[in-house]
């Protein structure tokens, strides 16, 4: 069975049609890259996969099941994370607990147990901080845990974003431009870390990501939007190839 | 380590024998005015529990009301005793709040505080438009609480004493429990919905839910915080919670500060000494409080709370130790 199938997603805003009637369909554990010239509509797919928007038309179909239009948290809840193309992060907080709210799914404390009890409440919450550094040491960032998350370096703060979000314990991630203001090395690191993700925890993934090395050298496939259509899917030789792919970035 | 796990114990004792103390040594007036004290309190901490979801509410006054009238409609109507009153009339201004909480989830921020303010009003005028509330002149002879053991002894609190007393037994049990609630892993959930609304929501954490879950553990206490009053003045009308109480509620917490669970006490303590020694003034305080408020946003937009940290590079200028260092 698909993991993921998108079923003539679509997306209107006024007259603007930023996804449009596109068909996706996810194997598990795919690296699946994104790509498309600027306002093509990927962050708009994601926003619906998501659940942080209702399509207009369409279905999203999870593991065979419609989650189309439910709420954020019960999507979550079902496996699918997402990080944000801006830096998003409780900057007061500490990195540490920046994750440890990120583990709150798997929390599972009662509310009168938080206000109330004492000795259960301090157990578990040493697990859930163990789990946190854990999840910033797979990020390679757990020298960092008691620094502000605001005060962190840019790079860092983006490997603190997938720490976050692999901390609600996702089936499928959905990575929003995660190398934005990264060096050319930082930005190959991070690509190994994604790959990691999959071959280690099995998560499926997709990359959007402008990054076209980067893209062609860790996904096995490729979808291209332009204008929120499908204009093309294969592997990168095949993408890198298309009349269509080569058009919509550089112009007739 | 010792040393300071003591000094909040010392501190506290001390603070609870001057608590015990203070009805004996000072005037009635000053009894009276330290029962109010306490329901401004819980008033004040109980907003600022809303306050850190981002949500500030003007209809926290308007459902203090709804607990001061259903107190006093439970007691005099029904004659059923204090102790099944103030959960119950706390109760309705929950009940009221979450009906209230059905237009306002939808507003963030300003729409949400200006929406709120228009929902409190409806709430205060139901009250001089519907018989049962007394309209304009409200209710009177509201009865002193009184409590019995199953019928054998009866605790009177009709004198003034026992009810500071049970005034400050009531808040006492309510700051604990808020303060609990504040350390708890609930708030720093509250703080982050405030901060990253967003990032919030990708980690699965049901943001709808939690709004609903700060603002009714706020009107809750809001509520106890109206059956205290009520049963204080004995007498209740719409005019005692109208935007005026409103207002001062915002400002003694925005001077206070709400970044921390001290701020709102420390605002309500400084505005009622504040009001006692301007008690000459008489019409023109509101006039002293805006003052304030200016000055505060411009020098100590944190608030009162922030006061120490603020002074500690002065006192280190002017060769005082800093404590803390």
């Amino acid at each position: 069975m698909k993991i993921l199938e998108l079923r003539g997603l679509r997306k209107q805003f006024g007259g603007l049609i930023a996804v449009n009637d596109v068909d996706l369909e996810l194997e598990e554990g795919e690296i699946r890259g994104l790509i498309g010239p600027n306002g093509s509509g990927k962050t708009t797919l994601f926003n619906l996969i998501s659940g942080f928007l209702q399509p207009t038309n369409g279905k999203v179909i999870w593991r065979g099941k419609d989650i189309t239009g439910k709420p954020v948290h019960s999507i979550v809840k079902e496996g699918v994370a997402r990080t944000f193309q801006l830096t998003t992060l409780l900057k007061a907080m500490t990195a540490l607990q920046n994750v440890i709210i990120g583990c709150h799914l798997h929390i599972e404390m009662g509310l009168l147990t938080q206000v109330f009890g004492t000795a259960r409440r301090r157990e578990k919450e040493s697990a859930v901080v163990e789990k946190a550094i854990g999840l910033l040491k797979t990020m390679g960032i757990d020298g960092i845990k008691d620094e502000p998350a605001g005060a962190l370096p840019h790079g860092y703060q983006r490997l603190l974003n997938i720490a976050i979000a692999l901390a609600s314990e996702p089936q499928l991630l959905l990575f929003d431009e995660p190398s934005t203001g990264m060096n050319p090395v930082e930005t190959q690191e991070l690509m190994d870390k994604i790959k990691m993700l999959r071959d280690v925890r099995g998560i499926t993934i997709i990359l959007v990501e402008h990054d076209m090395k980067a893209v062609m050298g860790t996904c096995e496939k490729i979808t291209v939007l332009d204008f929120g259509k499908k204009i093309a899917e294969g592997s990168p030789e095949e993408v890198s190839k298309s009349e269509e792919v080569i058009e919509a970035y550089l112009g007739r | 380590m010792g040393r300071n796990f003591l000094r909040p114990v010392i501190g506290l004792t001390a603070l609870a024998i001057i608590l015990i103390a203070l009805p004996f040594i000072i005037t009635r007036y000053y009894v009276d005015l330290s029962i109010v004290f306490f329901a401004h309190i819980i008033l004040a901490v109980s907003f600022r529990l809303i306050t850190t979801t981002g949500d500030f509410s003007l209809a926290h006054v308007p459902l203090m009301g709804m607990g001061a009238y259903a107190s006093a409609l439970i007691s005099k109507y029904f004659g059923w005793p204090f102790w099944l009153a103030l959960p119950l009339a706390a109760l309705a201004s929950t009940f009221v709040g979450l009906i209230m909480l059905y237009p306002l989830l939808r507003m963030k921020a300003f729409a949400f505080f200006i929406g709120s303010y228009a929902i409190g009003e409806a709430l205060r005028l139901s009250w001089i438009r519907i018989g049962i509330f007394g309209g304009h002149r409200g209710i009177s002879g509201i009865p002193h609480p009184s409590i019995s053991f199953l019928g054998f002894r009866t605790i009177n609190f009709s004198g003034v004493l026992p009810y500071y007393f049970l005034a400050l037994a009531i808040t006492v049990l309510c700051l604990l429990i808020i303060y609990r609630l504040d350390r708890s892993r609930v708030t720093d959930i509250f703080k982050a919905i405030h901060e990253e609304d967003s990032l919030v929501r990708s980690v699965g954490i049901n943001v709808t839910a939690y709004r609903i879950l700060a603002f009714e553990v706020g009107t809750f206490f809001a509520g106890i915080s109206g059956v205290l009053l009520a049963h204080h003045f004995g007498h209740i009308d719409p005019h005692q919670f109208n935007l005026t109480t409103g207002l001062y509620l915002l400002i003694w917490v925005v001077v206070g500060g709400y970044a921390t669970f001290a701020g709102p006490i420390i605002g309500v303590t400084f505005f009622t000494l504040l009001g006692e020694l301007m008690r000459p003034l008489g019409a023109w305080m509101p006039l002293v409080y805006g003052i304030i408020l200016i000055i505060s946003l411009l020098f100590l937009p944190e608030g009162l709370e922030s006061l120490p940290e603020r002074m500690s590079p002065l006192l280190k200028k002017m060769g005082i130790r800093d404590r803390r260092t």
